[in-house]
């Protein structure tokens, strides 16, 4: 696979309640070399993570349990943790008021995620994406 | 099947009769059995309303009359507007009337006179208030037929003096022909006493003698009262006429009614005139008449050349039959004389309505009975009601109102007629009357009296020339002074210019005066007061000097007489002149006051029309009103029921009305009527009002927009309509709002559902393809894959489809487990055992013991105590109570033996995997597995406050 290498070593927090596709994610990354922080399932496990984890990219699941994972997103972008949102509601898992978070719609396959995880990486340069948050 | 009715009333009224009629007919049971004719006499110009408004007062039907119509019991008849109605052969005619409406159309009259022909003592005439005099010869011409009559009396003490027309029920009194006056309320209770009831039936006391003395008190009462003494006529006729009273007023025996002759007012007097009715047919007296043919008027024609006039004066003429009589007669003799005379006939009456009836020359058909076809033919002119006067005959008729008592006679007429007058008078009165007839006559003239009546004490005066017609001639002496005082001696030469000056109409209480005489006429009558001075003192003169002896100093005094009264003939020559001319000019003033008279005749029958028209139309106003009234009230109604909040505006936003309901959108109180509404603070996000007014005012089509409250609650279709008046010209609009808010509510809700199971299918399907590449990951063909794969996708949608089944609330942990074993248990169903307390859990909890429980029942089955036949499996579960330091948890055991012997696996399994991971992290729970050798045993843990809704964490702060 031609990202395997890129993504060697490359810490992922993972955030998931829904148990088997937690897994799937898991076991995609690991087989390619990523370091997996999480899964978390709820929203108050997720934050504190969030807050303190070191990650270099953030897989979030929108609806956890019922609630928003926004808080968390929030969180990760004051940090400067690049994140990529997982949802069923499609595009409308974006709010409004953050255009430019990424998201990737389910269902996926794990191919298509490693893809949006790579770009949202390729893009990380910590200078320019300050400079398009300011 | 409708009574033809035995007793008919025809009810007559004009002006005021609406409010007569509803008084008269709320009174009137419907089931009386008479029929009601009822005649407005209104030339209305519209569509009469009256069978609309009598028939709120009546549950007898109304029916405006049809041509040809059966007269039926119970039922009211309204002739149609613009015609008359009579009857003929039982049957209701309609007459229409003619162009022009003459101001002597008498549809009263008219239908009064059929009644009679028709019903004879059937028939009943009402004559109610009115105007003019329709009616009364109807009503002379029932009671001629021996019916009943009515009029209707006013009590001022009731009622409002502006809605009485009494002019109409006191012609009718004054004809003498009303048996009954009385107030309108009580008439339907005198006409339901006296229906059927016969009239002519005389007095029933068995005793002669009693009877006799009775009529002898009754005649002794009416000579104190009404100066007559009716002792000497006929019994029999005397008491029928007495007899007719009493049933009129309901008054059983003689006694009582002598009883109450004697106490009422009023009773003397219609009694009186009950017995002299003045039933004034014409040429009445057959006898009489045939004397006056003969003997009166030959010698009245006796000498006189064609330039001469035969003056002719009938004092209470009432309405005129008995001088129209003369005039035919005169007439008729006119027309064997070769050059004929003038003749001039003065029919006087003190009754104004008597002389305006007598005036117009019409005359019910009833009244007529027994004329003789030639006369009939030549003299009158059929009409529709009676017949009328031929214009030969009423040239020849001056009728003026006149009192033979306050105003100055006539003079120099050649008859007096004065039929049945003076047994009115009393004899005090009569002893004026008699001189003043000799006044008026010139010598040789001739009076004719009435049957009972005499010139009693003033023999001097008249010589009897016939006894039996009582005809007397006027004896050449000097007329006894005339008490003049109350006259006005200034009519006193031309009574005829005061006669017809007199006929113009004054409002009552005004004292009538002739301003005319001013001038020219006064100074002939000075004259001759003069001339009548100077011949006395030339006379006293003559007879002073008569002694004297001196011859010719008396032929000196005669010369100078004779010269003086040579020079007082002149004078008196010129006076006479003067006189004539004066006559001349007093002539022509009186025919333009006759004109004049005509003139304001009309006028007020035309204003009395207008106003009776505009009773009519007030009334149907007034029905518009309670109608307007009525859609009024449902309209408010309406609008305080409806729920849909509506403003009318006018063009410029102007509030004009709105519904309650408008409450939540906008604050508006009655008082903002006729402000905008864009001045008004409302509670809608909505700013475009005007725009959108604007916007329906120009394209006149209708608009729509969603509007929310301010705070968001509420959602609002608005709509905005144009308002179209009664002429359909747009006005304004007309501004709804329908709440929607449950709608978008829905809306809303439905969209959130549609996310949601967007979202759950999107995750499941995620789910599905996570659980196909791991399960691919780890089968070695894909015949073990698609065993895997489809067993667990089988598992899960088993729980889903319990889960949907409960509506995903909560669902019993033996169902999911019963669930997850029947594919292995089909046959073998008593290898498996379950036991354990009632856990209801949550939809996570089912889905994640559901796939543990399919993970170890695949796994017995492949390898475990369920591979052979002898093995079983025990499930058993309970809550574990909570203590220190730990929450309380469910706990589930898999208990597997006699099976074939076990050893543990080398590698951990992704069914192992899947149990474990799923109860630690849906549940915060664990799950061990031991491989003994006689089975597997497995145990799970899931928390309490994790797997079901009902079980709070205890200890949770501990």
């Amino acid at each position: 696979m031609p990202g395997s290498d890129s993504l060697a070593g490359v810490r992922v927090l993972v955030v998931e309640d829904e148990l088997l596709v937690a897994m799937l994610i898991e076991e995609t990354l690991v087989d390619h070399g990523c370091k997996v922080i999480g899964p978390f399932n709820t929203l108050g496990t997720a934050l504190s993570a969030a807050r303190d984890a070191q990650a270099d990219v953030a897989l979030l699941d929108v609806n956890l349990r019922g609630e928003r994972v926004y808080p968390v997103a929030e969180l990760l972008e004051g940090r400067r943790i690049p994140f990529l949102l997982l949802s069923g509601y499609g595009h409308e898992a974006v709010p409004a008021e953050h255009p430019l978070w990424v998201s990737c719609s389910k269902p996926f396959l794990p191919a298509e995620l490693l893809r949006a995880m790579s770009a949202l990486l390729a893009r990380k340069p910590p200078e320019s994406k300050q400079a398009a948050l300011s | 099947m409708p009574d033809v009715a035995a007793t008919v009333v025809g009810i007559g009224a004009s002006a005021g009769g609406l409010d007569a009629f509803r008084a008269f007919f709320s009174n009137m049971p419907a089931d009386s059995g008479m029929a009601f004719v009822v005649v407005l006499h209104l030339p209305a110009h519209r569509r009469s309303m009256l069978p609309d408004i009598l028939q709120r007062w009546t549950e007898m039907p109304v029916r405006a009359v049809e041509d040809g119509d059966v007269v039926e019991a119970n039922t009211i008849y309204v002739p149609p507007p613009h015609v008359g109605a009579v009857l003929r052969e039982g049957r209701l005619r309609l007459v229409p009337e003619p162009p022009n409406v003459p101001p002597d159309f008498r549809p009263i009259d008219g239908l009064f006179d059929t009644l009679a022909a028709s019903y004879r003592d059937r028939a009943v005439g009402i004559v109610l208030s009115g105007t003019g005099s329709d009616g009364a010869l109807g009503l002379k011409a029932i009671r001629a037929c021996g019916g009943l009559t009515f009029a209707q009396r006013f009590d001022d003490a009731d009622g409002d003096a502006t809605k009485h027309y009494e002019d109409m029920p006191a012609g009718a009194i004054a004809t003498g022909a009303v048996d009954l006056v009385v107030p309108v309320q009580e008439m339907a209770g005198h006409l339901l006493r006296l229906r059927g009831a016969d009239l002519e039936t005389p007095v029933g006391d068995a005793d002669a003698a009693a009877v006799d003395a009775l009529r002898l008190r009754i005649c002794a009462v009416l000579r104190a009262r009404v100066g007559h003494d009716f002792s000497n006529y006929k019994e029999k006729t005397f008491l029928r006429r007495v007899g007719r009273r009493m049933q009129v007023l309901g008054i059983p025996s003689l006694a009582d009614y002598a009883q109450h002759l004697d106490g009422a007012t009023d009773e003397p007097l219609m009694l009186f005139r009950d017995l002299l009715i003045r039933v004034t047919s014409f040429f009445r007296d057959t006898e009489a008449f045939d004397v006056i043919e003969r003997v009166v008027i030959p010698r009245l024609f006796e000498g006189k050349q064609a330039d001469d006039t035969v003056r002719v004066w009938v004092p209470g003429c009432s309405t005129g039959e008995e001088a129209y009589s003369l005039a035919i007669l005169m007439r008729e003799h006119m027309d064997t004389m070769r050059g004929p005379p003038r003749v001039q006939i003065f029919a006087t009456d003190i009754d104004e309505s008597a002389i305006g009836t007598a005036r117009m020359g019409r005359y019910p058909s009833v009244l007529l009975e027994g004329m003789p076809e030639k006369r009939l033919n030549r003299f009158f002119t059929p009409s529709d009601s009676g017949y009328l006067v031929g214009k030969e005959i009423r040239d020849v008729c001056t009728f003026s109102a006149h009192s033979l008592v306050r105003d100055p006679p006539f003079s120099r007429v050649h008859l007096v007629s004065c039929r049945n007058l003076l047994i009115y008078l009393d004899s005090e009165l009569q002893a004026k009357v008699i001189p003043t007839f000799h006044y008026a006559l010139l010598p040789h003239g001739l009076l004719i009296l009435g049957i009972s009546e005499s010139t009693s004490r003033h023999e001097d005066l008249f010589e009897p020339l016939d006894k039996t017609a009582r005809v007397f001639a006027r004896r050449s002496v000097r007329t006894p002074k005339i008490d003049l005082t109350n006259r006005d001696v200034r009519r006193l030469a031309h009574p005829e210019r005061s006669a017809q000056a007199g006929s113009v109409p004054l409002p009552p209480g005004q004292r009538r005066e002739t301003k005319v005489s001013s001038g020219a006429p006064d100074r002939p009558f000075i004259s001759l007061r003069k001339l009548a001075y100077r011949a006395e003192t030339v006379l006293s003169g003559l007879l002073g000097v008569s002694g004297a002896a001196d011859a010719a100093g008396q032929r000196r005094e005669l010369l100078a007489t004779r010269e003086e009264l040579q020079s007082v003939r002149e004078e008196h020559e010129t006076a006479v002149e003067e006189l004539r001319s004066a006559n001349e000019e007093l002539h022509s003033v009186n025919e333009e006051l006759q004109s004049t008279n005509e003139e304001l005749e009309t006028s007020k029958e035309e204003i009395q029309s207008v106003n009776e028209e505009l009773h009519t139309v007030n009334a149907q106003l007034q029905d518009k009103v309670d109608e307007l009234d009525r859609v009024a009230s449902d309209l408010r109604n309406l609008f305080d029921s409806t729920q849909i909040a509506t403003v009318f505006l006018d063009r410029y936003l102007v509030v004009r009305s709105f519904t309650p309901a408008i409450a939540p959108l906008y604050n508006l109180i009655p008082s903002d009527v006729g402000r905008p509404l864009s001045d008004i603070a409302g509670r809608l996000r909505y700013d475009q009002l005007r725009d959108d007014t604007a916007h329906v005012l120009q394209t006149l089509a209708p608009f729509e927009r969603q509007v929310t409250t301010l705070d968001g609650a509420s959602h609002y279709i608005l709509r905005i309509l144009p308002y179209r008046g009664s002429d359909s010209t747009v006005s304004g609009t007309l501004v709804t709002f329908v709440d929607v808010s449950t709608v978008v509510r829905a809306e809303r809700h439905q969209r959130l559902l549609v996310d949601e199971l967007n979202h759950r299918v999107k995750n499941m399907l995620t789910v599905v393809i996570s659980l196909a590449t791991q399960t691919l990951r780890r089968s070695s063909d894909m015949d073990s894959f698609a065993e895997s794969f489809l067993g667990r996708v089988h598992a899960l949608s088993a729980s889903y489809t319990l889960l949907s089944r409960e509506n995903w609330v909560s669902i019993g942990l033996g169902n999911v487990i019963a669930e997850e074993v029947r594919p292995f248990v089909e046959d073998q169903g008593d290898r498996i055992s379950m036991s354990g307390e009632d856990v209801q859990l949550v939809p996570a909890a089912a889905l994640a013991f559901g796939m543990a429980i399919h993970e170890l029942a695949t796994n017995a089955v492949k390898y475990g105590s369920l591979s052979d036949k002898d093995g079983s499996v025990a499930i058993r579960w309970r809550v574990e109570p909570g203590s220190a330091g730990q929450d309380s948890r469910l706990s589930l055991d898999w208990v597997e033996q006699g099976g074939p012997p076990v050893s543990p696996p080398r590698q951990t399994g992704f069914g192992t995997m899947l149990i474990q991971r799923s109860l630690s992290h849906e549940l915060g729970g664990d799950a061990t597995m031991e491989y003994r050798l006689e089975g597997l045993q497995a145990r799970l843990h899931g928390a309490m406050d994790r797997v079901s809704y009902n079980h709070a964490p205890k200890h949770a702060g501990v």
